[in-house]
């Protein structure tokens, strides 16, 4: 089977996706102009592109800062949410004992708990970190634990019956079964991450580009604001593509699964 | 019983569920031969699975004993090769790795056998897909690859779970004449679980049929229908005559 790290469909896909961002901001240039809009309350687009690029060393550093934090969170959310779902489809003793934990931090809204995370880790980098590994660990260890649990009873019983032990099915069959619903979980995660590091950056601290939208916000710079949300979409994209990237690398025979998936619904 | 390769003696399987338990297999008596080809036919529900769960060890019987080899089976065989309704392939590894499966998990070197592996994927007719993934293959052709994988590791004991149970009519029918010709090859002792009476007795030694919950050997029929077997012995009055037969035991509205 060709690997192919860039198909036909992803390009015709990102064509189509171009233009229709591009017609949004077309429309939304209008709507500005013809309504006579006040640039505080809604910019044209081609004025905050203008101020993205005046500002560009400015957001380059606090975006680095927001990128540096969610990366971390999210490489946390999945080396533990890894542990932490192997841990509980070990046994169903341990699933009973570890769940509700992993449940009750989930329940727990993250925005409410933000500020007491500022209190115990300070106004740097690490809380933020861990706000972002709080709000991305969640479907890495739910999708994680379904693919661990879900391979065909029928292999196992064939597994077993060679005088196959635990650790050989593991290692064989349910490790190679839960890597593309890893992959799922972190493609959730990692906007997820993004959003804890933002949030994080709203509550206290003096870098990111969370802490520049509150800034810039009450200086009323609401070209500076839509900038900020422009490279942190362009980022989030970027890494949302990466992890795709890394999902045909690691599992190709997932990824092109999904690829003809989406061919038949039409996505 | 010296000779008989598989003895099971008063053999019941209950199985425990919330609610209750369900009564899967009563008493169940049954001798194979070294080399014989068994089919096993019965209603769905009669516990035919389940026979095949006792002896190759994945399940304790609740009463009686079950011996292979003269040994009484107390947990995994390993030296069974299994197929199952569904090929249970690993879509991750390609047909050749697939294949290869038992012998890693049997600790045997791999790339000794690598004239062996080629040798069965052509016997199978599949030696073009060595290379290709699961789901680039047909469902005929993924079950011959499961088939390769069962007989890879040269086991003592061939157990098929309905293994064309999945399949259309022709391929059905096609795979059937494969697998009467590979056995032939191999004359390992295997039984066939299958709920097709036309395939029972075109591949069996001895077709034994079972009755509806809790399953019971109803009936052992004999086929002594000489082999080769090929397309014409469908066509044969013996091979009529002989499901006829059996059909009479299980009861003509299941045909």
């Amino acid at each position: 089977m060709a690997l192919r790290l860039v198909s036909s469909s992803f390009m015709r896909s990102l064509g189509y996706g171009t233009l229709g961002l591009s017609i949004v901001l077309v429309l939304w240039e209008l709507v500005v102009r013809v309504f006579n809009i006040s640039d505080f309350l809604l910019p044209l687009p081609t004025n905050i592109a203008e101020r993205a690029f005046i500002d560009r060393s400015l957001l380059l550093h606090h975006l680095s800062i927001t990128m540096i934090e969610t990366v971390l969170g999210f490489a946390a959310a999945v080396l533990i949410g890894i542990v932490v779902a192997i841990v509980i489809t070990t046994s169903e003793r341990s699933k009973n004992l570890v769940m509700p934990i992993v449940i009750a931090t989930q329940l727990v809204p993250k925005v409410a708990i933000a500020p007491l995370v500022l209190l115990w880790f300070g106004y740097g980098i690490t809380s933020k970190v861990v706000i972002a590994f709080l709000i991305a660990f969640f479907p890495i260890v739910i999708d994680m634990a379904t693919g661990l649990t879900m391979v065909e009873k029928e292999l196992v019983d064939l597994l077993r019956s060679l005088g196959a032990k635990r650790w050989k099915i593991f290692v064989k069959a349910q490790i190679p079964h839960s890597l593309p619903f890893l992959f799922s979980g972190m493609r959730i995660a990692i906007t997820l991450a993004i959003i804890g590091a933002i949030v994080g950056e709203f509550i206290g601290g003096s870098q990111g580009v969370g802490y520049l939208i509150v800034t810039s916000t009450s200086e009323l710079k609401t070209e500076l604001v839509f900038a900020c949300l422009l490279v942190l979409t362009a980022a989030g994209f970027l890494l949302f593509a990466l992890i795709g990237l890394l999902e045909r690398i690691i599992v190709p025979w997932s990824a092109a699964e999904r690829e003809e998936l989406m061919l038949v619904t039409g996505a | 019983m010296p000779g008989d390769v598989i003895a099971l003696q008063g053999v019941s399987m209950r199985y425990q569920a919330r609610g209750g338990s369900t009564l899967a297999l009563s008493e169940v008596d049954l001798q194979v031969r070294e080399g014989e080809f068994i089919a096993v036919v019965g209603p769905s529900g009669c516990g035919k699975s389940t026979l095949l769960k006792l002896i190759s060890g994945l399940l304790p019987a609740t009463m009686g004993n079950v011996m292979v080899g003269g040994q009484l089976v107390s947990g995994p065989l390993r030296n069974v090769g299994i197929v199952f309704q569904s090929p249970v392939l690993m879509k991750w590894r390609t047909v050749y790795e697939n294949v290869a499966l038992p012998l890693e998990v049997l600790g045997i070197d791999v790339k000794s056998r690598h004239e062996h592996i080629l040798g069965l994927l052509k016997l199978a007719g599949i030696q073009d897909f060595a290379n290709s993934y699961p789901k680039e293959l047909s469902g005929g052709m993924q079950q011959r690859v499961s088939i390769c994988r069962a007989l890879v590791h040269d086991p003592g004991l061939l157990l098929l779970d309905e293994p064309f149970g999945a399949l259309d009519a022709m391929t059905r029918n096609r795979m059937n004449i494969d697998l009467a010709d590979i056995w032939a090859r191999s004359r390992k002792t295997t039984i066939l679980i299958t709920h097709s009476v036309s395939e029972a007795v075109f591949l069996a030694d001895r077709v034994v049929v079972m009755s509806a919950r809790p399953g019971r050997v109803q009936a052992v029929v004999d086929v002594p229908i000489p082999r080769p077997r090929t397309v014409q012995t469908r066509a044969s009055d013996d091979f009529a005559h002989l499901i006829q037969q059996v059909g009479a035991h299980i009861g003509f509205e299941y045909l």
